[in-house]
């Protein structure tokens, strides 16, 4: 392939989704990556039921607890400690070749093939009216995207329950996975109260998934072994690397990894892209008639604040806050067990304020596949007392992830330090005392209400700011684009022919999650670029 | 001639059979302390608290539930977690981990019994604890 049409940077949910739009509208695609991938060596998760594996496999301790035991978590919980040992060349190296400081921000970065979204838990929350206020597009901008990248990706999701109202179903969604006994304990408690919990704001459902409940595209149905935190059997749940190979089939589409992209030089027949060849180190350029920045909220801010000499200036950012609870989810006492189950989101719940404010989400889970020895240095108990007690309670304990809106703030910024031959991303982050104590007061209604359904909170964890892996904001899309804007079609301001189509246009997060809305903006965009070729 | 036996497979066949409650099967003090090689560089617990446990196992049960409270990232807990995790993911020991489904009174039964024994391990180890030095909240070995 000679000068492509396009360059997309990264490989990330975003960037296979405006790849795939742009290749299917007959552009030349050439896709730059480091695309760190996991190790030849690794070893491999049998395909049998989680039980089994644990009962019978000698060799588990490779992938439980990896090669150099990287899988026990010792001192205090930490961001990224879900990623489990098979799964630990998403943040591999990122550290290294993306360069950051931090005040109060915690996050995790990758320069793996398919990104961040390579460990992605594939809950779907597609944004309501109201999460756009604020946007320079509303939702029947994205309404035929969220549908076509339902299709690339495969979702499931139960499209006759409470949340179908405050949630587009989109078209071919499969049927919901099977919920596992503490889930349908809970969400069959919920269905005797829900008229008064709907008033009160709550709303529960079966989770929206990128999961194949049957075989879509080649790929699942899933097989309910609950290994979905170490292994992708039956490539059931969305990778990113799964519609690479489906662009790697097609004759306009190339992919180029192991090459760091630093700057963007436009010119007047396209632009040129200054890299870094890792294998050797050496700094190279190429060239593309248009680019697609999809390189995460800060590595695209990276690449456009250095392309732009910007240095030392600061960009907003966004990132919900995430904390995690743990319930004793009595319902489920004595409930019979299955070995059929995955281990991803099982419900989702949305909890508006009925007096207004903003919404907030929920996602439940249950405990059991990512081993029992994480949680006994989460409990104050002698080892086998604790281990005791942890084997009597697991069956009933529901882990709710709630999640918050987060706005952009003076205090919320991010901004590229140069260092000796160098830079560096230096981020400042602090939520205001106001925001924190209205995010504890929906906490409380939300854990007031589960009460009700005989769930009763322990604990409350917050890793951090950033922990939630959902950041935004940096190159916020504008109908009055300035600077380091991004004007509603993707257009970088000051960079002409450069797009950003990932998480950085959103200048505000809603609490329900982004992956898949940032992809289906990401279609939207490339698909508006390549109508905009002659 | 016989080589000196590797006092941090033995450190580990202590833990892993304390947090078993019976015999670990072979691999688990080898496996152990390659584990604690990766993480922080391989040597025994040296600490007061952690030492005193492997000296006189009859203190293990009373400093690890007095550290559980005082102290619940000490170099002893972190020890402990790693034999925990050694012997959840060997085969023949899954089960001993594995969540177990109860009714109403065999859960409450559970959770009284292990509060008794925890309220009387506590009541012996909290001062056997402190006498060895132990401190409020101290924090781990650092990780390799």
């Amino acid at each position: 392939m000679t000068t492509p049409d396009v360059a997309v940077i990264g490989s990330g949910a975003s960037a296979v989704a405006a790849a795939w739009a742009l290749a299917r509208a007959g552009r030349s695609v050439r896709m730059l990556d480091v695309g760190v991938d996991a190790p030849p060596d690794a070893p491999l998760v049998p395909m049998a039921d989680w039980a089994r594996i644990r009962r019978t496999d000698p060799h588990q301790h490779r992938f439980f607890l990896g090669d150099s035991f990287e899988g026990i978590p010792l001192g205090a919980a930490r961001v990224g400690s879900q990623v489990t040992p098979p799964r630990r060349f998403v943040t591999r190296d990122a550290p290294t070749l993306l360069p950051r400081t931090a005040e109060g921000f915690v996050g995790l970065e990758s320069v793996a093939l398919g990104g961040l979204a390579a460990a992605w838990g594939a809950a779907i929350s597609p944004w309501g009216p109201r999460d756009f206020e604020g946007l320079p597009i509303s939702l029947p901008d994205l309404l035929p995207h969220y549908d076509a990248i339902a299709d690339l990706i495969g979702v499931c999701g139960d499209a006759g329950d409470d949340l179908s109202p405050l949630m587009h179903n989109p078209q071919g969604m499969m049927p919901p996975l099977d919920t596992d006994p503490a889930s349908t304990a809970l969400l069959a408690r919920y269905h005797a109260h829900r008229a008064d919990l709907q008033r009160k704001g709550l709303r529960l459902g079966r989770a929206r998934l990128a999961a194949c409940s049957r075989i879509h595209r080649g790929r699942g149905p899933h097989p309910n072994l609950d290994l979905d935190f170490w292994c992708d059997h039956g490539d059931a749940v969305y990778r990113p690397r799964f519609t690479l190979r489906e662009l790697l089939a097609l004759p306009n589409f190339e992919y180029v990894p192991g090459v760091l992209v630093r700057t963007l030089h436009p010119d007047a027949s396209g632009v040129r892209i200054s890299l870094r060849r890792l294998a050797d180190n050496t700094a190279e350029d190429t060239r593309a008639t248009r680019v697609v920045l999809a390189a995460g909220a800060l590595g695209s801010a990276r690449i456009a604040l250095r392309s732009l000499g910007a240095f030392s200036t600061p960009v907003p950012l966004v990132s919900n806050t995430s904390t995690y609870h743990a319930f004793l989810n009595l319902p489920a006492v004595g409930a019979p067990q299955h070995e059929r189950r995955h281990s991803l989101t099982q419900l989702t719940g949305l909890f508006s304020p009925p007096e207004g404010g903003p919404e907030m989400q929920l996602q439940v889970y249950s405990y059991r596949s990512l081993l029992t020895f994480k949680l006994l240095r989460e409990q104050p108990l002698a080892f086998p007392e604790g281990k005791s007690v942890l084997r009597a309670l697991l069956p009933i304990l529901s882990l709710v992830g709630m999640h918050h809106q987060d706005l952009p703030s003076p205090d919320k910024q991010c901004e590229l330090r140069a260092r000796e031959g160098s830079d560096s991303l230096h981020i400042r982050y602090h939520t205001s005392p106001r925001e924190d104590a209205d995010q504890l007061t929906a906490e409380s209604r939300v854990r007031a209400l589960f009460r009700s359904l005989s769930c009763f909170a322990l604990r409350r964890v917050h890793l951090g700011h950033g922990a939630s892996i959902h950041y935004a904001g940096t190159l916020a899309m504008s109908d009055h684009p300035g600077p380091l804007n991004t004007s509603p079609d993707g257009a970088l301001q000051g960079l002409p022919g450069v797009f950003a189509a990932d998480s950085s246009v959103f200048p505000r997060l809603p609490a329900r999650g982004v992956t898949f809305t940032m992809m289906a903006n990401a279609h939207r965009i490339a698909s508006l670029l390549a109508a905009s070729f002659p | 001639m016989t080589d000196a036996p590797d006092p941090l497979i033995a450190e580990g066949r202590l833990l892993t059979r304390y947090v078993l409650g019976r015999s670990p099967p072979d691999e688990a003090g080898p496996r152990y302390a390659a584990a604690v090689r990766a993480r922080f560089g391989g040597s025994p617990l040296h600490d007061p608290v952690g030492a005193a446990a492997i000296r006189q196992p009859l203190f293990l049960p009373l400093l690890d539930a007095a550290s559980g409270l005082a102290a619940p990232h000490s170099p002893l807990r972190e020890r402990l977690l790693i034999a925990a995790a050694i012997t959840e993911t060997l085969p023949q020991c899954a089960h001993d981990f594995m969540p177990r489904p109860m009714p109403w009174p065999g859960l409450i039964l559970t959770l009284v019994l292990a509060a008794l024994l925890t309220a009387l391990r506590l009541l012996l180890g909290l001062p056997l604890f402190f006498l060895l030095g132990g401190r409020w909240r101290s924090h781990s070995e650092q990780p390799a």
